[in-house]
């Protein structure tokens, strides 16, 4: 009991926890008293490792910086991977730039001749029509089943009787 | 940067061949036309044979029996351009090409007897798909032309 009393008190002595008498008495017991004195060392050697738990040491400078060079040198060598395999896909890219050009200009001729093809069902369109002869009026006429635009004067002794179906 | 420029490289060779190929609607290209020029009547006649493929189209929308080649004529035109198709018995076509677009051409037809205009029309044309110009009295029947883009 008076072990744990004396160990507390020697705690709160080295932690600066002890004041005026009290500090002096344990500061006096502490040169007389060997067993106090092992326990202090004891202590101080617990405070120690767990100072040293507490602080990892931090690296130098130099190491700091050298770890980021490293990195950097890293990083860099990974790019150079990264570009030299970037650059195959480049010319990959070219190689499906270039057919993607040629499958355009393909279907752009081909487009051309088909167009063609479509609008040879188509019949032709009158945008306008007139005729000088006297008395006589025209007449446009589409028939769907011969695909025939019909452009037709319209006389005017016979008028529309001739025309058309 | 380099494989960049190659790939705009590229792509600059493909729009210009792409160009190349487009069709043009202000392309100068030539036009051909054929017209032919029919008599068509109800009098008893044999059959013409020189327009016996016109004929049976032209029977199902005319009322005539009967119908005779009269004169015809091609013109290879420059578009735009114009040209003059001469159909003989004082006929003649008058074909000024404006324009073509996408196979078609746009073309002013003038049909003409002599001095005087007997239709003038502007007409979109499709490759085989004829105009028919006609109406004309002739003696007992009427003078038709059929004018197609070759």
């Amino acid at each position: 009991m008076k072990d744990n009393r004396k160990r507390k008190a020697l705690s709160r002595y080295l932690d600066g926890e002890l004041r005026g008498p009290s500090s002096s008495r344990m500061a006096s017991d502490l040169e007389s008293d060997a067993s106090l004195q092992a326990l202090k060392a004891e202590y101080s050697a617990i405070g120690e490792q767990l100072r040293d738990l507490e602080t990892p040491a931090a690296p130098p400078v130099e190491k700091l910086w050298s770890d980021i060079r490293r990195d950097i040198r890293l990083g860099a060598n990974q790019g150079e991977d990264l570009s030299a395999f970037g650059s195959r896909l480049h010319w990959a890219g070219g190689t499906v730039a270039t057919v993607l050009v040629l499958m355009m200009v393909w279907i752009v001729m081909q487009s051309g001749s088909l167009g063609t093809a479509a609008y040879a069902d188509t019949a032709a369109e009158v945008e306008w029509v007139e005729t000088d002869v006297p008395n006589a009026s025209t007449m446009v006429y589409l028939d769907d089943e011969t695909g025939m635009t019909v452009i037709w004067i319209l006389e005017q002794e016979e008028g529309a009787a001739n025309a058309g179906s | 940067m380099l494989d960049r420029k190659l790939i705009l490289a590229f792509l600059a060779l493909g729009y210009f061949f792409t160009s190349l190929g487009a069709p043009d609607a202000f392309a100068q290209q030539s036009a051909s036309f054929k017209a032919v020029m029919i008599y068509a009547s109800n009098v008893q006649a044999k059959p013409d044979p020189r327009v016996a493929e016109i004929a049976k189209k032209m029977q199902r929308v005319f009322k005539f029996k009967h119908y005779k080649l009269t004169g015809k004529g091609n013109a290879n035109i420059k578009v735009p351009g114009e040209g003059t198709i001469v159909l003989g018995s004082g006929f003649r076509l008058i074909v000024k090409a404006k324009g073509s677009e996408n196979g078609r051409v746009r073309a002013q037809v003038i049909w003409k007897k002599g001095g005087a205009t007997l239709i003038n029309t502007q007409v979109v044309m499709s490759k085989n798909n004829p105009a028919v110009i006609g109406g004309h009295s002739h003696k007992s029947g009427k003078m038709i032309v059929t004018l197609t883009l070759k």
